[in-house]
């Protein structure tokens, strides 16, 4: 594995800098860093978070920096699982929101502390059980998709034309229009867990898809592929597949298509009520199937207690940031829920379905705590709940996270 | 070609050219239990997804006036899917 992550980690990071940007520290210089493969689905939520997690202002002796290795999902927890020596170049934040690159020095061996991705451990182990060593831990849910060029027509695709797309590649008498030049079906690469759970919801393995489309190693890369041809001529037979938090944020040059599954009948959804809403109706209420759960990746001794190969500080900062970002931990100042939220997520407690397995049949799903209130307003969209303080009356439902939630 | 739809009503309409809203899958859904009493005839043509039954219904619930709903004419080749794909 160590061959894939020095080429993917240079690659991902390797783009022209921006304003005021760090370069090329050396991470173990960094106050308290955590390292942490992850999918590059999480780069827009810890721009978010990253900030407040490095400001002692905020977070105390707890202070922080994320040095976050933005990798493929499988790639990411066969680091954590092998606890391969990590090298190349990661980006991290300062307080101040400045984001910054840094190197592993070539002549020390450090090793992560957790790793995140966007499917489970078994998914990546190919069926097998993980080991009792890693903790897997699930938060939020990321919306998955196909995407488009803000200038192509294109609205909708079905599961079935999903499926000959990815499957054929545009062979002849399996093309699907106008999607038939796999130099224009952008996609990303076999341990993604973004192709992973489309093809699962499209019925052909994310591994086994034609090999004559055009892979991606990162989410970005897809993003900026895609918007590319607003303007080449090419936008009509253009298509990737994307999360949530990389669409919404170019809403103005991509648009994500409507979907119908397998046996769907009511016709193509959204993940959102309509093409411009953001209440992400249909992924909560089972209607939008291609959705996935985060999951933290953390080892753990015999007693369960959380180790990394970096010290005992090391893990506990590992530890709660987990917490942080599963809300079994909370730090006046720093608005994980919000921010979640923010970059198109949804928090469990927001759901209405859950899955067991990935890709797996959607389920009926009661939060012991919904906050569908909060997570609308948070969105923008009017909820009809009454705000309220902790301990105010809601007339039988709860007052949650600053509204009367009717359980 | 796609046309937006604002009717869950036209969900039966739609089923017989759309994925998986075959004859058998009526027969399934009309047996299946978990069939909610309010449901109308248009929404029995859809398909409860075999051994998915949860599923299926969730997929076809009725969804809000509100939602959009685009009714697509598939330009892939062959039948539609689950099953039966090449």
């Amino acid at each position: 594995m160590l061959p894939i992550l020095l080429a993917t980690a240079s690659v991902l990071v390797g783009g022209a800098p921006q304003a005021g940007e760090t370069d090329g520290v050396d991470c173990t210089t960094l106050p308290n860093p955590v390292y942490f493969p992850a999918t590059t689905l999480l780069e827009s939520l810890l721009a978010e978070l990253s900030p407040t997690l490095a400001d002692p202002e905020v977070m105390g002796d707890d202070a922080m920096t994320i040095v976050h290795f933005p990798l493929s999902s499988c790639i990411t927890y066969d680091i954590q699982r092998e606890q391969t020596p990590l090298s190349g170049t990661a980006i991290y934040y300062t307080p101040d929101g400045t984001q910054g690159t840094c190197n592993i020095p070539t002549d020390m061996e450090i090793r992560s502390d957790l790793s995140a991705m966007d499917v489970g451990g078994a998914t990546c182990l190919g069926g097998e059980t993980p080991p009792d060593t890693l903790l897997e831990v699930p938060s939020y849910v990321e919306t998955l998709g196909f995407v488009v060029p803000r200038n192509s027509s294109q609205v909708a695709i079905t599961a079935t034309e999903a499926y000959y797309m990815l499957k054929f590649g545009g062979e002849a008498q399996r093309e699907v229009e106008p999607w038939t030049d796999p130099n224009f079906v952008l996609v990303r690469n076999p341990g993604s867990s973004t192709q992973l759970t489309i093809g699962a919801n499209v019925g052909i393995a994310g591994t086994m898809w034609n090999g004559a489309l055009t892979g991606h190693q990162g989410s970005s890369d897809v993003r900026d592929a895609v918007i590319a041809e607003n303007s080449t001529g090419n936008a009509e037979k253009t298509i990737g597949i994307l999360n949530s938090s990389k669409w919404e944020a170019a809403f103005d040059e991509m648009r994500v298509l409507a979907f119908q599954p397998f046996n769907g009948c009511i016709g193509a959804l959204y993940p959102d009520s309509t093409s411009t809403s953001r209440d992400k109706r249909n992924v909560r209420d089972g209607h939008y199937p291609i959705w996935t759960n985060l999951r933290f990746i953390l080892q753990v001794d015999d007693a369960g207690a959380v180790v990394t190969d970096n010290g005992d500080e090391a893990a506990a900062r590992a530890e709660l940031f987990v917490d942080l970002m599963t809300g079994d931990a909370e730090v006046p100042g720093l608005d994980v829920a919000g921010a979640v939220i923010g970059v198109g997520n949804i928090p469990s407690c927001a759901m209405h379905v859950g899955r067991q397995v990935d890709g797996g049949p959607i389920e009926p799903f009661e939060h012991p705590a919904p906050c569908d209130c909060f997570f609308l307003e948070e969105n923008g969209v009017a909820s009809g709940c009454e705000p309220c303080e902790p301990g105010d009356d809601c007339g039988g439902g709860e007052c949650r996270q600053g509204f009367c939630e009717p359980r | 070609m796609t046309k937006r739809l604002s009717m869950l009503a036209l969900c039966g309409l739609l089923s017989a050219g759309l994925t998986g809203c075959d004859d058998e899958t009526t027969e399934a859904e009309t047996d299946s239990a978990d069939t909610d009493a309010g449901e109308t005839a248009a929404d029995d043509m859809c398909d409860p997804v075999g051994a998915n039954p949860a599923q299926g219904n969730l997929f076809n619930a009725p969804v809000e006036a509100d939602v959009e709903v685009i009714a697509k004419t598939p330009t892939h080749p062959g039948e539609p899917g689950p099953t039966d794909l090449p």
